[in-house]
């Protein structure tokens, strides 16, 4: 009975990730997670980052359920409310970042080729931290799932920790085979005419523009409510 | 929630068809609460429950056995229907009244994850929506 929690906990996860409510963010993370097309190996790491980051995040919320520490609608209903308001300047500072249009000390962002190693370190970390702040914004079918499926599925198990997990991972794992198919079809694209780093310039551009249009559509929607 | 709350929300904004049918003491009604803010899985969840209750049950929606309303729950005189009935996002929620007062709820949380498939949504509502209806 054990594993059929487990699966549909995973299925679950699936669930959240294909709905079009997280659509948005599913893109940016895409962009994201894949801009590295030079280097498939960062991209799936970067893939499996943001999947740690998600799945930590559902983890830690499940465990502060459990503990008591907040009621369920009310931790719900703050995280759809807030954490949306925040995402979207958020994504619009990363956006510049990305673009140049604005200087971060984060090597992995801006690509400087001297500090590749703690490059590739910090992208780690931002890209877990991109899994974190996006399944922190919660939409309607990702709280309707986890708070209203996935929270009772971990009680009538007991299982406070691979429950979430489980969910967490199926969220994520669309996200990073996506990013790792584009990242690979762009790689081969671009080896083609030869032009690897021509192209990978243009990608992390893209990138930038993808987190500013989506930031200012999470502004306009949650923050303006313009429609 | 009472009884006299209860008909005081059915006295607000509703999906039911004109001419408005009669409060019966005992009833069932059928809630979709939703927030300002409305997605389109959201429209789609209503759309289907609105749907799946006219195709099943016209006669008791015509007679008063059977209410459906849509409710905005960030509306200052729903708001309490957060904690009333738990919700922790846009819900549908089947409540049976008994001489004008609550005597039991379920929020109908597997909307979605039956939205993607019509047949099974409209089965889901429909025989939640009788268990309720028939007092079982």
């Amino acid at each position: 009975m054990f594993w059929l929690g487990a699966a549909s906990a995973f299925w679950l996860g699936l669930l959240t990730a294909i709905s079009p409510c997280p659509l948005a963010t599913n893109i940016a993370a895409i962009s994201f997670i894949g801009r590295k097309i030079e280097k498939p190996r960062q991209t799936f790491l970067a893939g499996a980052a943001y999947t740690i980051g998600r799945s930590l995040t559902y983890i830690v919320i499940g465990a502060v359920l459990v503990l008591g520490l907040t009621a369920i609608p009310k931790a719900s209903w703050f995280l759809q409310k807030y954490m949306n308001q925040i995402l979207g300047p958020l994504l619009i500072i990363v956006g510049m970042a990305l673009l140049d249009l604005i200087q971060f000390d984060l090597p992995a962002l801006v690509g400087n080729k001297r500090m590749e190693k703690q490059a590739e370190k910090s992208g780690l970390w931002s890209s877990g931290f991109l899994g974190v702040m996006f399944a922190l914004s919660f939409c309607p079918v990702s709280a309707a799932l986890f708070f209203g499926s996935l929270v009772p599925l971990s009680v009538k198990h007991d299982s406070f920790f691979i429950m979430p997990l489980l969910y967490g991972i199926g969220t994520g794992l669309p996200v990073m085979a996506f990013a790792l198919a584009i990242a690979l079809g762009a790689k081969s694209v671009a080896q083609a005419f030869n032009r690897l780093s021509r192209v990978e310039l243009w990608v992390r551009r893209g990138t930038g523009l993808i987190f500013i249009v989506v930031g200012i559509y999470f502004c306009l929607r949650f923050i303006f409510v313009l429609f | 929630m009472n009884g006299a709350t209860a008909a005081a929300a059915e006295s607000g904004q509703t999906g039911e068809a004109k001419p408005n049918p009669p409060v019966l003491p005992n009833r069932v009604i059928v809630y979709y609460f939703h927030t300002t803010y409305r997605c389109p899985t959201c429209h789609k969840i209503e759309n289907y429950t609105k749907e799946a209750v006219q195709a099943g049950f016209a006669q008791a929606l015509r007679d008063g056995h059977l209410v459906f309303q849509v409710l905005n729950v960030e509306e200052a005189p729903n708001a309490h229907f957060i904690q009333d009935y738990q919700l922790h996002t846009k819900s549908v929620v089947a409540v049976e009244i008994k001489d004008n007062k609550q005597a039991r709820w379920k929020n109908l949380t597997k909307v979605w994850e039956l939205v993607g498939n019509k047949e099974d949504f409209f089965r889901y509502i429909q025989s939640e929506v009788n268990l309720y209806l028939q007092g079982k």
